[in-house]
């Protein structure tokens, strides 16, 4: 079965949890969210994953530097609002700084 | 049957022609391309995880000069990954280890070894005149280091970064592409960065990323294909999967942006909030409540001792522990399924490793109401070196 939307109707997205931030989200890779752009998106990410949004929001709410986020490959400081829409496909991915060699 | 042996092709001799037979009969390398990699050079920056395999393919691939930096020596925990170095070398350095074996697999390659950890000293004089460098250093300071000496001397760098399952590989300061900075502008605070001791790392997965590495770096040479300039790999081994995202340059980039306000190396460690000067970082640090191992050795002396978790996983347990003061285990993964048993009216010391697991516990903490929670800094290491001895330190 797919499931494109869920009970509020809205598309049902997925945001990727780099290994890094899985500790603030009790281990899981995977979170679903059902919204209609990726502003509602973080919105959601404030909502209901605390811990993962101390780690990506500054306290003006604006993401760290040290972390990007991408809206299906695309970095969201350049996403114009047209393309700032989610779609059942839609994935967010979280990419923080990583150093290890 | 292209090319036979004995029959000297361009300017390489007989035995290079056959060495390098399987790939020059791809057209897209041929005797020229070959050539092209005979008079190549490639700066692989730390002979470790990541630096191992990209070592090993481009020696093999007859790059004619390696240079390979690296102040550190061979541990016996490095081979589980640092495939360039055998259990014989364990206590050698690694450049000299890595020399060894780059001209056992290739005697014509010339080797430059560099047995110091690259700073700003020196780093402009040794990254200079390569045509690639290869990024594998495991720290923050000299990914920053690597990348404005890089973009200041104008010699593209192929990046790499893991960690537990996951990596990262692109190609950075390569013609009008983005820079390391124009993606990371600041370095996370030090309380959010868990090395490879501290967060583990599937062996293979620098195997991954390192030839990846190395992949890209033999493309640059030959210019053939399409780089990851302006493109971020992303590895996931667990899912395996590999995606990628988009990259830009930053035209505000303190480094390659169109009003540069570095021009010169810069203090990195400072910059990356490291210890030479943590106020003076410019980032953003947590605000957990800490305590010293000295006061904590002080406050269990006397009247109420806090309480102390160990939020560790059990064998590191096995390794040190401070039992001996009534601490628990309780790894951070299972943390929320304790609160009930904690009094957040207590005094709470929480401590790991070396404290980054456990700056988290206390945020955890918290946000779950425990006012009293603190975290002990420089974790159970820094107790073994400054309070008891006896412990070993991992
Ligand atoms: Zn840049």
């Amino acid at each position: 079965m797919i499931v494109t939307a869920g009970v509020s109707g809205l598309p049902r997205m997925t945001v990727h949890v780099p290994a890094p931030l899985r500790e603030l989200t009790g281990g899981r890779d995977r979170l679903h969210f059902e919204a209609r752009t990726v502003d509602d998106v973080l919105e959601l990410i404030r909502e209901t994953e605390p811990l993962l949004a101390g780690r990506l929001f500054a306290d003006d709410g604006s993401v760290r530097r040290y972390i990007n986020l991408f809206l299906n490959g695309a970095d969201l400081r350049h996403l114009e609002a047209a393309d700032r829409t989610v779609s059942r496909d839609s994935v967010l991915s979280i990419v923080p700084s990583v150093a290890g060699g | 049957m292209a090319i036979g042996a004995g029959r000297r092709v361009a300017g390489l001799t007989p035995e290079e022609t056959l060495r390098y037979h399987r790939q020059i009969i791809l057209p897209q390398v041929g005797p020229a391309g070959q050539e092209r990699l005979k008079h190549a050079s490639v700066l692989i920056v730390g002979a470790g995880g990541l630096g191992s395999p990209a070592a090993l393919y481009l020696a093999a691939a007859g790059v004619g000069r390696l240079g390979v930096v690296d102040g550190d020596v061979v541990e016996l925990s490095n081979l589980q990954r640092q495939v360039l170095h055998d259990t014989p070398s364990v206590g050698r350095s690694k450049t000299e280890s890595a020399g060894r074996r780059i001209a056992r697999i290739n005697p014509d390659v010339r080797i430059e070894e560099y047995p110091v950890r690259l700073d700003s000293g020196n780093a402009m004089s040794i990254l200079d005149g390569w045509d690639v460098v290869v990024d594998g250093s495991d720290n923050f300071p000299t990914r920053y280091l690597v990348n404005d000496a890089c973009v200041l001397l104008g010699v593209p760098f192929v990046y790499g970064a893991i960690f537990r399952f996951e990596g990262q590989a692109s190609v950075f300061a390569h013609g009008d592409g983005p820079c390391y900075r124009c993606l990371f502008r600041d370095p996370p605070p030090p309380e959010m960065v868990p090395s490879c001791a501290e967060a583990g790392v599937l062996g293979v997965l620098p195997g991954l990323v390192g030839t990846i590495q190395a992949t890209e770096a033999i493309k640059l040479v030959l210019g053939i294909g399409d780089p990851l300039v302006g493109r971020l790999l992303l590895v996931d081994t667990l899912a395996m999967q590999f995606r990628e995202v988009e990259l830009r340059r930053d035209p505000g980039c303190a480094v390659c942006g169109d009003a540069p306000t570095i021009t010169e190396l810069i203090d990195y460690e400072e910059f990356c909030g490291g210890a030479a000067a943590p106020s003076a970082a410019p980032v953003e640090r947590p605000s957990v409540p800490e305590i010293d191992v000295e006061e904590l050795r002080a406050r269990i002396g006397v009247g109420q001792p806090p309480r102390i978790l160990d939020v560790r996983e059990p064998h590191e347990w096995r390794i040190s522990n401070l039992e001996a003061y009534g601490a628990r285990l309780v790894p951070l993964g299972q943390l929320q399924d304790v609160l009930d048993e904690l009094d957040p009216a207590e005094d709470v010391v929480i401590y790991c490793r070396t404290g980054h697991r456990s700056a988290i516990a206390v945020q955890q903490l918290a946000s779950a109401g425990f006012e009293k929670a603190l975290n002990l800094r420089g974790g159970i290491n820094e107790w073994a070196r400054r309070i008891d001895p006896s412990l070993p330190t991992y």
